[in-house]
């Protein structure tokens, strides 16, 4: 947890004191935080794909943290408006972007909550739980294609990734190689 | 004798010795001067007046906050790309056409823009269309006076801008980000306006490449895409031109893209801004504050329509 969560984050908040080169230091954070949860989702995807299933453990961390810098994109978007709750609410209501952006996080929180023992025992059907996944990627690409103004290069990229890993994981590559 | 006491033929002449001086002295200019040149080549200070009528007293932001934050997908469409890429702008034998429904079709060159015109700072706001705003102190000319040169006939309505084409050198024109080149275009009497310049410097010197070297203009009460980079060509013409970001998405940018706060994009608000090295948001003003010099242009347009 310490490597994967903490370290970046401890290298993006230097970055934001001591780069004196990144000028919207707000807009800055919210992007970075969107971004490092989307790649870590990525990870999460792909780490099964592997032949080597020692690394089970880790694909379980690279899902909590996507969760929390999830969690703290949405926390700055919320600070970055907090005197004006009506304009989070306008958002809430009509802004596409902010929309799929709450399904996606609230689709995390089944995900993250199932990842704990305790829940684990509780729903026994967790594995199949976990397969929204793919629903929350869908929204994640929908909220940068709402964002976007016209270069779609890494919305691009993503969604192949994401259709990389669906085709790989179809034909369970994976499995026949276990 | 102590050995303080030189001989008279180890002393060099004082008339050698002073040439020696002046050989080191216009060594360490030259090589100064040339090492100057490399570092800032645009860094030609620009002689101006400073205008009262229109600048506003804000803060300005620094002049790294202005030429570091920059939109130019020319040279790429993240926010630092602009100045990462500034030296693949070629600026070097620039000339800009004046033409189209005019008396006097003529050709302008990079010094012309210095020299010919009556070079003024204004500071104004800038509201991009992304909510974030700065404050930055032009240098320019009013547009009006390539207005009077160029004389435009009777048919001239609109003014169309054109941006520079290369794209074996600028990134960002290797893909089909946007509908290059860059074009963006006003009606004559916003054209006329005084508040339009051309800007051929910010900070007291010439502009940066990625703020829009060697010319741009400056349309302070539209957002910030209205104000068109490294302008190739001038063309005044009788139909409303096209618009880059209009061809791009017409539901978004209209032609006049004036800033409103009552009108919002149709993804994100309009009502409020970011001035970049604020944390708090401003509220946007109607035609970013300067309503009095323009709300007469609109008179009777349903600005939710004509956005």
């Amino acid at each position: 947890m310490l490597n994967i969560f903490l370290l970046p984050l401890a290298i993006l908040t230097s970055y934001i004191f001591l780069d004196d080169e990144i000028i919207n230091k707000t807009s800055y954070v919210i992007t970075s935080t969107g971004y490092i949860a989307l790649v870590y989702l990525v990870i999460t995807l792909s780490l099964p794909l592997l032949k080597n299933n020692s690394l089970k453990v880790k694909t379980r961390l690279f899902g909590i943290s996507a969760f929390y810098f999830s969690m703290i994109h949405f926390i700055l978007y919320v600070i970055d408006n907090s005197y004006d709750l009506t304009l989070i609410v306008e958002d809430a209501l009509f802004r596409n972007y902010i929309i799929v952006g709450y399904l996606a996080l609230l689709l995390l929180i089944p995900m993250y909550l199932t990842s704990f023992k305790y829940f684990k025992d509780k729903i026994k059907e967790w594995k199949k739980l976990h397969k929204i996944i793919y629903i929350v990627y869908f929204f994640i690409l929908a909220h940068i294609y709402f964002i976007i103004k016209a270069d779609y290069y890494y919305l691009i990229l993503f969604s192949s990734i994401f259709l990389v890993i669906i085709i790989l994981k179809k034909y369970n590559f994976y499995k026949l190689n276990e | 004798m102590s050995k303080y006491c030189l001989k008279e033929n180890h002393v060099t002449d004082e008339k050698l010795f002073n040439q020696r001086r002046a050989i080191i002295k216009s060594s360490l200019a030259f090589s100064l001067l040339t090492f100057s040149n490399i570092l800032f080549s645009n860094d030609k200070k620009l002689i101006f007046s400073k205008d009262m009528k229109y600048s506003t007293n804000e803060e300005t932001n620094t002049f790294k906050q202005i030429t570091s934050y920059n939109n130019f997908y020319e040279l790429g469409s993240g926010k630092r790309d602009p100045m990462m890429n500034a030296e693949k702008l070629n600026t070097d034998d620039w000339t800009v056409s004046i033409g189209g429904e005019v008396k006097n079709k003529v050709t302008l060159n990079k010094d012309d823009f210095i020299n010919k015109f009556p070079l003024e700072e204004r500071i104004y706001r800038l509201r991009c269309v992304e909510a974030w705003s700065m404050v930055v102190p032009w240098i320019g000319f009013e547009l009006n006076h390539i207005i009077k040169l160029a004389e435009p006939t009777y048919k001239a309505k609109f003014i169309a801008f054109e941006s520079v084409y290369d794209p074996e050198n600028l990134p960002g024109q290797k893909r089909n980000i946007l509908a290059w080149p860059y074009r963006e275009g006003l009606r004559l009497d916003e054209a006329r306006n005084p508040l339009t310049i051309l800007s051929v410097g910010l900070y007291g010197r010439m502009l940066p490449n990625q703020n829009g070297s060697p010319i741009r203009l400056i349309v302070p009460w539209k957002y910030g895409f209205k104000s068109i980079k490294s302008i190739t060509k001038i063309n005044f013409v009788e139909k409303m031109p096209d618009t880059s970001w209009n061809l791009e998405a017409p539901n978004e940018y209209g032609f006049y893209s004036n800033v409103n706060p009552y009108v919002s994009h149709p993804r994100w608000s309009q009502k409020r801004e970011r001035r970049i090295g604020e944390f708090r948001k401003r509220d946007t003003l109607m035609h970013n504050g300067y309503a009095e010099h323009v709300a007469h242009l609109y008179e009777g347009m349903d600005l939710t329509k004509n956005f």
